[in-house]
């Protein structure tokens, strides 16, 4: 499905690419939704940035005192098990939750381009065992191989995000590699080969520009799992170490609480949505921008 | 197509070598020692290793690799090590419990997000598009074990409607199997409104709705059959997400499918469990796969494998 | 030709779903009922018992996690297993959870005419589920695959100290000890298997039967097993022939649910009548409930915080470990942490426990205290140390409690959160700073001392991760393995306890309490800590 879409797609940046950037960006300022995602992940990243002045208390303080405690003026999102103030961890969670999401998205798509290119490029043999590679990578559940390389390594941050990353990259490259193979065989790759430049000029400097537009939309849409997804690997049991915070970490652990302390599970739980959804958003008007074809 | 279906099947025999060698060292690499899990906590090592003997985890990998192999290719796919008993059949026992699962949550997916999806794309730009696509970003969103606890809270112990754990009859599948399908909702949702938007501008439409057909007609019988093809791509793609999503749901609603099995496995490092258990999810999700991609090709005049 | 390709597709499709759909019927299949109709005991009414209620006698249980071994030789030892063990075998004695008077259940008299010698008279007229009457020739085979090295039987070290099985006849037989152990009395808990049963099954890859006693378990215990569909549910069913009479309930049927919230949640829709465990967190809503009875039981054990003594500075000084113990906020983690499940910990054994020293140092919490001591070792500046944890919630928040307090008094602790399997690695490497372990359902106190504090016991050969050797101590608990004296038995514990709390290579933090959850309508039934759900043989369902 994608492959046949992202063909036309790059057909059309072919012959506008110069002003396709320009264009994108005033078509994704039309587009309300997109606006709207982006002006909440702004705000978003404003409170992790700014997260030591808007929180009103220590994250990681306790006071077990003052354990599930329902929201009040004090403690605006009440407080959790061990007395701390939720609505400070939720906006210092935010830093650990998005550092995950776009770690993630980010060593996915280095290992996912980088693989798709050289199968789609290099072709032959290669391209068939880097295939057949990233279809085993994906055809068993992410999240028992992300268990597993966590139970190896062990829990916390960078464990992670390293996790995670291991096992969602070969979208990127089917992507990748479909979008390489349909390039390839283009006028003006034959003619940059012409004038003997190397295949990894190639593709640095002529594919990967073009396919950019297409990783980026694909990106923005996805860049929500992981942090979901760090939510899960915390649920059974492996994910952020304390005193880190993260948004995955403080659900798992509001889940004991759950008809003691509604607000423990809902905060962290609202936070997520809200930012994949603003992520979310923003991906669809991306993708209505750069693929001027469809709505 | 026989030929392209037999040339796909071949395919995969090398992904699946390849997935179990990958397994294999991978469970290898995780730190823990099987024999400890059966001890009690304050065993001796020399009772331990007594243990480790006992169940053959002293001889070299390649030679157990081996053994495990051979195995498989005689149907033996080897004794549990914390059940002490064949895993095979264990597997094979739980297998309907989850592809149940797996399917009824794709049936609520796609019933909830076909409509919606239709919906949303005639009436384009309006409210109910707008609520209905953030709406179904929302089931995107939320962690799945927080909506199944959820779920239970209301659904069965508030309004005491539906069972909250077990398998013991099909109102057992219902929460677990919204809760899985919530997810996956949104993707399936946006695609049938892409897709539908998509045909709704092309040439045949018009001509058909010109030709005097009503609106629905036109929209059920040429649009919604487009659409259908795409949505059939993601839930090909998005099963192996659902059965991820398995291990989760079914600890949630401690529903006895491969999910649980496959989680137990991984925590009591058992080897010969967790590779067949993977074994199986990794061939369910290429048959599966393989299945749209014929169903593809048998709907999609355009397409044609050699 | 695309139509045609529609109709494949649609009935490509109705078929799937008509699969499916069938799947579904197979799986709607009541599973409770028994399976042969013969012996659907509902239909007449037991003699004995004119008032027999009306209702289905079948009780449900909810359990956190199922068990893997069925047969008691292998799996004695996880609670999941001896759920179902206590209840299909019986065992030659047991004990009163409070007194731990022993009590004989195959064994009719136990005579020790020395202490390295144990003559067991057995029962007569007991029937093993198949028929088939119990004689010495079981017991002495039980005992043997249990002291066998290379059956790696749970529990080995526990029967190490036989020296011979000696069997006079069918009801008489002998144990012969390498030297007096008095716990060993306790040791004859374990669950007698059937021999002919276990050997007919034998084969070269499993000498002992136990491929398939795992997954059909069978003994002379008041409910026989029927069916184990894993991760749904393991039925048993009453055994007509139980020589202590037949149980009121018809059947009892274990259900594994991991998740604490829907566990409870079952137990008050009143889809269970039993419910293992209550998380602590959850007790109090529960205990609202009318239609639930939460029964709390000490689950005599204890958990603690394990400081290595002989890794180095700065934990090998008594005095840090001393002003660690000083930080330990033992009422707040009982009642925010455990939710008052349990009472503070200042020694291994808990009140109650006949062992039990009321006299040993407190180390209350008590921060300047604990600054002193810390100024005194040299270590007024704090600083960093390493606590390893197993995942778990609730020992997780104990340990961020401990890292919280702990930095108060500059001590810098970072927390690893370690998976079970990598956990007990980082156990066996011996080499772990701090760490968070516990103890359950022991009995004798030697059970508490042993294998946790005895020199010898160092890993790789016990449990001895902190790497305590104290000559000293280690006198006195040999000298109480061996003595009979109760008393003088007493007064040597009294000291061991002293020594042990004194050198702080544990800090003791609370005795655990259980919250069972129990259905109002089951009656006459208390649960056991080591025996678990054994008093189901007497429990009935009211109307």
């Amino acid at each position: 499905m994608a492959e046949r879409l992202s063909r036309s797609d790059i057909q059309v940046l072919e012959t506008e690419s110069v002003s396709l950037w320009r264009k994108s960006f005033r078509r994704l300022m039309k587009n309300r939704t997109a606006v709207v995602g982006a002006a909440l992940l702004v705000g978003i990243m404003l409170l992790s940035i700014f997260a030591p002045v808007v929180a009103t208390h220590n994250p990681t303080e306790q006071s077990l005192r003052n354990q599930l405690r329902p929201p009040s003026s004090e403690h605006y999102f009440g407080t959790d098990d061990l007395g701390r103030d939720i609505f400070s961890r939720v906006i210092y969670g935010s830093r650990i939750s998005l550092l995950v999401g776009v770690g993630v998205m980010t060593l996915r798509g280095i290992i996912g381009i980088t693989v798709g290119m050289v199968a789609g490029f290099v072709g032959g043999r290669t391209d068939h065992i880097l295939m057949r590679i990233s279809d085993a990578v994906i055809s068993f559940p992410g999240i028992l191989l992300a268990l597993a390389i966590m139970a190896i390594w062990g829990a916390g941050l960078v464990n992670v995000i390293i996790a995670l990353s291991v096992v969602g990259w070969p979208q990127f490259t089917r992507l990748v590699r479909a979008e390489v193979l349909s390039i390839r065989e283009r006028e003006y790759v034959e003619a940059a080969r012409g004038l003997g430049l190397s295949d990894v000029g190639i593709m640095i400097r002529h594919v990967f520009p073009n396919i950019l537009p297409l990783i980026i939309v694909y990106a923005s849409l996805t860049i929500s799992a992981p942090i979901v997804s760090e939510a899960a690997l915390s649920f059974l049991g492996l994910g952020i170490q304390p005193p880190d915070v993260s948004w995955g970490r403080m659900l798992s652990g509001a889940q004991r609480y759950m008809r003691v302390a509604w607000w423990m599970a809902t905060i962290p739980g609202l936070a997520i949505t809200l930012t994949v959804l603003s992520f979310n958003l923003l991906g669809d008007g991306l993708r209505d921008a750069l693929d001027p074809r469809m709505n | 197509m026989l030929n392209y279906t037999v040339k796909r099947l071949l395919q995969l025999v090398p992904v699946l070598l390849l997935i179990s060698v990958l397994v294999f060292a991978l469970v290898y690499a995780i730190p823990g020692d099987p024999a400890r899990m059966l001890a009690p906590p304050d065993a001796s090592d020399e009772e331990i290793d007594r243990i480790a003997e006992r169940l053959g985890l002293h001889r070299p990998l390649p030679v157990q690799y081996g053994d495990w192999f051979l195995g498989v290719l005689q149907g033996d796919w080897g004794n549990s090590i914390s059940w002490g008993r064949p895993v095979l059949p264990d597997l094979l026992r739980r297998l309907p419990a989850t592809l149940q699962l797996a399917g009824l949550s794709v049936l609520f997916s796609v019933g909830v997000a076909i409509p919606v999806g239709v919906l949303s794309a005639t009436k384009q730009n309006s409210l109910i598009d707008s609520v209905s696509r953030v709406g179904s970003l929302l089931g995107l969103s939320m962690p799945n074990f927080w909506v199944g606890m959820m779920l239970i809270l209301l659904f069965a112990l508030q309004l005491r409607w539906l069972p909250a754990s077990g398998r013991r009859g099909f109102e057992y599948l219902i929460l677990p199997a919204i809760t899985l399908g919530t997810s996956g909702m949104a993707t399936i949702m946006r695609v049938t409104r892409s897709t539908m938007l998509e045909v709704i501008r092309q040439d045949y439409v018009r001509t058909a709705r010109s030709k005097g057909l009503s609106e629905r007609v036109v929209i059920y019988k040429h649009t919604l059959r487009n659409a259908l093809i795409s949505v059939i791509t993601v839930i090909g793609l998005q099963m192996g997400f659902r059965l991820g999503g398995t291990v989760v749901i079914e600890r949630v609603f401690a529903y006895p499918g491969l999910g649980q099995l496959a989680y137990q496995g991984m925590m009591h490092r058992d080897t010969p469990m967790i590779m067949g258990n993977l074994m199986l999810f990794a061939t369910m999700f290429c048959l599966i796969n393989l299945l749209v991609d014929l169903i593809y090709a048998f709907v999609d005049p355009r397409i044609r494998y050699g | 030709m695309r139509r045609t390709k529609w109709i494949w597709l649609a009935l490509f499709l109705s078929l799937s779903i008509a699969i499916f759909a069938l799947g579904c019927g197979a799986a709607e299949e009541p599973p409770a009922e028994p399976e042969d109709p013969e012996e659907e005991p509902e239909e007449e009414p037991a003699e004995e018992e004119p008032e027999e209620p009306t209702r289905p006698q079948i009780v449900y249980v909810g359990v956190s996690s199922e068990p893997h071994r069925l047969d008691p030789r292998f799996g004695a030892g996880t609670v999941a297993a001896r759920n179902i063990h206590t209840l299909v075998h019986d065992p030659l004695i047991s004990w009163d959870d409070e007194t731990l008077e022993i009590e004989y259940v195959l064994a009719e008299e136990i005579n020790i005419p020395d202490p390295q010698t144990y003559e067991v008279k057995l029962r007569e007229g007991v029937l093993f589920h198949n028929g088939e009457e119990l004689t010495t020739a079981d017991v002495e085979y039980t005992y043997n695959t249990l002291r066998d090295p290379d059956a790696a039987a749970s529990n080995f070290s526990h029967y190490e100290p036989i020296r011979e099985i000696e069997v006079h006849d069918d009801y008489n037989l002998t144990f012969h000890l390498d030297a007096p152990n008095m716990p060993f009395l306790y040791r004859l808990r374990a669950d007698i298997v059937s021999k002919s049963y276990s050997e007919e099954h034998a084969t070269d890859d499993s000498p002992y039967g136990d491929e398939y006693t795992n997954m059909n378990p069978l003994g002379t215990g008041p409910f026989k097993f029927v069916e184990w569909r894993t991760g749904e549910e393991i039925v048993l069913e009453a055994f007509e022939d139980y020589w202590q009479g037949r149980p009121k309930l018809d059947q009892v049927i274990f259900r594994p649910i991991p998740d604490a919230t829907t566990r409870t949640v079952e137990l008050q829709t009143g889809e269970l009548h039993l419910n293992e465990e209550i998380d602590p967190v959850q007790v109090e809503i529960t205990e609202a409930d009318e239609n639930v009875v939460v029964s709390r039981r000490s689950q005599m054990g204890f958990q603690s915080l394990g400081i290595h003594v002989n890794l180095g500075e700065p934990t090998d000084d008594v005095r840090v470990r001393q002003a660690i113990a000083h930080m330990m906020p033992r009422e707040d983690i009982i009642d925010y942490v455990m939710h008052g499940l349990g009472v503070p910990a200042y020694g291994p054994i808990p009140p109650g426990h006949w062992a039990h020293e009321p006299n040993v140092p407190r180390y209350e919490y008590d921060p300047d205290r604990a600054r002193e001591l810390l100024e005194d070792a040299g270590y007024g500046d704090g600083f960093s140390a390493e606590l390893y944890v197993i995942e778990d919630s609730v020992r997780v928040q104990l340990c961020e409690i401990i890292q919280e307090e702990l930095s108060t008094v500059g001590i810098d602790v970072s927390i690893n959160v370690l998976e079970g399997g990598a956990f007990w690695d980082q156990m066996r490497t011996g080499e772990s700073q701090m760490f968070q372990t516990g103890w359950n359902a022991v009995t004798d106190p030697d059970d508490f001392m042993w294998r946790q504090f005895h020199s010898s016991s160092v890993p790789p050969h016990g449990a001895n991760r902190q790497f305590y050797q104290n000559p000293e101590f280690d006198a006195v608990i040999e000298e109480a393995l061996e003595e009979t004296d109760q008393e003088r038995r007493k007064e040597l514990y009294s000291q061991a306890q002293q020594m042990v709390v004194e050198d702080a290579s544990y800090v003791f933090i609370y005795h655990h309490e259980r919250a069972l959850g129990v259905s109002p309508d089951l009656r006459d039934f208390e649960y056991s800590i080591y025996f678990c759900f054994r008093d189901l043989m007497n429990a009935y369902l009211a109307d």
